[in-house]
């Protein structure tokens, strides 16, 4: 281009600048230069000129370029100028690449000497000067809401907003440049411009379109598109490789600790399981065996790994074609109750399973579990009767008892019908025959009582407040876990009670999980309490109130809860309270409640221990 | 003078026939199934001989005995205890029991304690008779004296 140096206005253009500027000849000659380029410098243009200019294009954004001054003759009167964008970009580029490759260099060793969010600050501490940016930071998907937080930044003054719409990050899929001037459709172009940034650059971290993050740095002075998109990109990568390899090992961390944790579970239940575990390989070859194991069979786990599961487990034939389907991968989940071989030869009845453990086809291992039921079935089948048996005893005292009452009612009826008969009425006779009937019959429900009870109580001066506390203190956890609180008070001076205290545990037992039981929906209140009563002048005995804030007993059988065979729950026998009430009468004592629709108190008084000899 | 039985038994049938027994030997009976209405009686001295069942729906029979034992002038109280249960009847009868019964009841038995029981019922009303007579003599003749 030919500028009049004077008149300052272009004298010609080549074909070049045409292109570069898409103007016409005819356009630019005899136009002040200012019309074309902006220029920063107010100076006019001296030969031997090299500024950095604006040029403005026809319908193109203005770029930045070199311009060279080079004097056409002696005096200056004509300037050739020359408009060199390429080798501006180069040149200015070449020297950023260097400054790129040392501070690239750079970044990959910040990942390794610093923690990942350190490291991150500095990738942006450094992407300011390479990008020569003002502001940047770092967003990364989360992964509960559809957004992106702000999870690093290089800002002196927030400007980007800390979290953003992941709708963003779908206009934002690729690596764009937004100018001033531009539409805002993000949140951070609209933070850009709220900041009077005269750019936002910005790329997508992840790859492919599994993006999982974005950059985003911004600044007042713009360097070239194309060098921005390149840099930022770089820095892209180099973020998404180190936060990717980030999250890997954060999830193998995580994966790890999860598998300790189930192998600690697993080694607790193996170390501490009553059935005996044996694994074995494909081979059947013995792997491990646990202490239960080790009790039943009598080897020690070291002496048998190694060893082929036939040569330990011997017993009956069905065994060894059980191992042969077990190591082809089919279960067997009950061999029924064989007979195994401990290492002194005797014999126990056991339940043997054989679990093979396949990892898709392959087999892995095969688990033997073996149950010994020679000691736990008779432990099991002793509990069970005893059980039974004092239910039974219970349940056939009060059905005894139950029945002697019409057994006698018929006698003293048979008895005043005879009273009203003459002497010689021939009625007599049979009246007299029932009656003995009667008798016969009390005797033989006597005699059932006698020996349905399970245990004579054995009455001696007991502690009542300790038996309380201690089975208060059983039923605790079960009370917290239904948000029931308790109170339990005992009078300092209590006197000991005449009891039983197997039977008198019994009875609070029971009364306290009846409380419980009324108070199992909405928790409450238990409250236990033992004083000294007095309401019988010349006998002391000792009061125990066991009261709770339960829906209280429906009106219809407040009268008759104590009778037997009389239940609200369903399985319930109707026994409990008839049995407690048993128990209190064999005490001497009485057991009397109080019920109202927000609680139930139950009272019990049983004689105290005065010291006299009964 | 008749003789009023408070009989204390939660079996109505029990009540009905001892009750019917009693009216025919021409007896005033009383019936109440529960310690609490006993007791209401015993103060109001409705009931000049009791006839007590041990197991009550609000309590414990004999603790009857014990309640009634500090009252000026205490009725006769005749427990019934369940058959073979020598332990209550001993407790009972030093606790002051006039006497007991085992069931099934034998009536015939019943009323000859009713009638032992009646002869202290009878000689106590003697005597409280005789000290009044006595007393009124006494104010006979110390009283009157300007």
């Amino acid at each position: 281009m030919l500028l009049d140096r004077e008149r300052n206005v272009i004298l010609l253009a080549n074909s070049s600048l045409l292109k570069l500027t898409a103007c016409t000849q005819n356009e630019l000659r005899g136009k002040p230069l200012s019309d074309l380029i902006l220029d920063e410098n107010e100076e006019p243009l001296q030969p031997g000129d090299e500024r950095i200019v604006l040029v403005q294009c026809h319908a193109q954004e203005s770029r930045p370029i070199l311009l060279q001054a080079n004097a056409l003759d002696l005096d200056g009167q004509w300037l050739v100028l020359f408009l060199l964008p390429q080798k501006e970009e180069q040149k200015a580029s070449e020297a950023d690449r260097k400054k790129l490759v040392k501070e690239l260099v750079e970044l990959q060793g910040l990942f390794e000497a610093y923690e990942l969010e350190t490291a991150l600050a500095k990738v942006l501490e450094i992407a300011n000067t390479v990008l020569g940016s003002s502001v940047a930071c770092i967003y990364q998907a989360d992964s509960d809401a559809p957004k992106l937080n702000k999870i690093a930044s290089a800002e002196s003054t927030a400007v980007f907003p800390d979290s953003i719409p992941s709708t963003d990050l779908i206009r934002l899929a690729t690596t764009g440049v937004w100018v001033v001037g531009k539409p805002v459709n993000t949140e951070i172009h609209g933070a850009g411009r709220a900041a009077k940034l005269s750019y936002v650059a910005s790329t997508p971290l992840g790859y492919g379109e599994a993006r999982f993050g974005l950059i985003a740095a911004g600044g007042e002075k713009k360097l070239p598109d194309e060098y921005l998109k390149e840099a930022l990109e770089l820095i892209g990568k180099i973020v998404s490789t180190a936060l990717q390899q980030a999250i890997l090992v954060e999830n193998l961390r995580q994966e790890n600790e999860k598998h300790e944790r189930e192998l600690a579970i697993r080694n607790q239940l193996t170390e501490s399981a009553q059935e005996g575990i044996l694994v074995a390989d494909p081979e059947l070859k013995i792997i491990e065996i646990n202490p239960s194991a080790e009790i039943m069979l009598g080897y020690a786990d070291r002496e048998v790994r190694g060893q082929l599961l036939e040569n330990i487990l011997i017993g009956h034939e069905g065994l060894l074609s059980a191992m042969q389907t077990a190591s082809k991968g089919i279960p067997i989940h009950n061999l029924g109750q064989i007979s195994l071989h401990r290492r002194n030869g005797q014999s126990f009845p056991a339940y043997v399973q054989m679990i093979p453990v396949q990892n898709g086809e392959e087999l892995q291992y095969i688990l033997v579990f073996i149950t010994d039921i020679s000691e736990h079935e008779q432990i099991r089948l002793r509990t069970q009767q005893l059980e039974h048996r004092a239910f039974l005893g219970e349940f056939t005292a009060i059905f005894a008892h139950e029945v002697r009452n019409p057994i006698n009612n018929i006698s003293t009826g048979l008895q005043l019908l005879a009273s009203r008969l003459e002497a010689d009425d021939p009625s007599l006779d049979a009246l007299g025959r029932m009656q003995n009937d009667c008798t016969r019959l009390d005797h033989l429900m006597e005699s059932v009582l006698a020996f349905s009870r399970p245990i004579e109580p054995k009455i001696e001066p007991m502690d009542i407040g300790m038996l309380l506390n201690r089975i208060l203190d059983r039923w605790r956890p079960r009370l917290s876990r239904l948000n029931v609180t308790s109170y339990f008070q005992v009078a300092d001076d209590l006197p000991k009670v005449l009891g039983d205290a197997r039977s008198l545990e019994q009875v609070f037992t029971n009364l306290i999980s009846n409380a419980i039981e009324a108070m199992s929906k909405e928790g409450g209140t238990l409250s236990i309490r033992a004083v000294t009563s007095d309401v019988i002048a010349n006998r002391p005995q000792v009061e125990i109130t066991v009261s709770d804030s339960g829906p209280g007993i429906p009106d219809d059988i407040r009268d008759r809860i104590f009778e037997p065979f009389l239940t609200t729950k369903s399985g319930g026998t109707g026994l409990g309270l008839a049995i407690t009430k048993r128990i209190i009468t064999a005490h001497h004592g009485s057991i009397s409640v109080n019920s109202f629709p927000g609680g139930t108190v139950f009272h019990v008084f049983l004689p105290a221990d005065n010291g006299e000899e009964e | 003078m008749s003789v009023t039985i408070l009989i204390v038994d939660d079996e109505e049938n029990a009540r009905q026939f001892i009750g019917h027994f009693l009216t025919g030997k021409g007896y005033e009976v009383i019936g109440v199934g529960t310690l609490a209405d006993a007791r209401n009686c015993i103060q109001r001295g409705d009931g000049d001989s009791v006839l007590l069942d041990v197991n009550l729906p609000d309590g414990f029979g004999p603790n009857l005995l014990y309640e009634t034992a500090h009252l000026p002038v205490r009725p006769p109280i005749i427990m019934i205890t369940a058959f073979g249960d020598i332990e209550m009847a001993v407790d009972a009868m030093k606790n002051g029991a006039h006497d007991f019964l085992t069931k099934p009841i034998q009536l015939a038995q019943l009323e000859h304690s009713i009638q032992r029981a009646c002869e202290i019922i009878n000689m106590r009303r003697e005597l409280a008779h005789l000290r009044q007579s006595q007393q009124q003599l006494a104010r006979f003749i110390v009283g009157k004296s300007p």
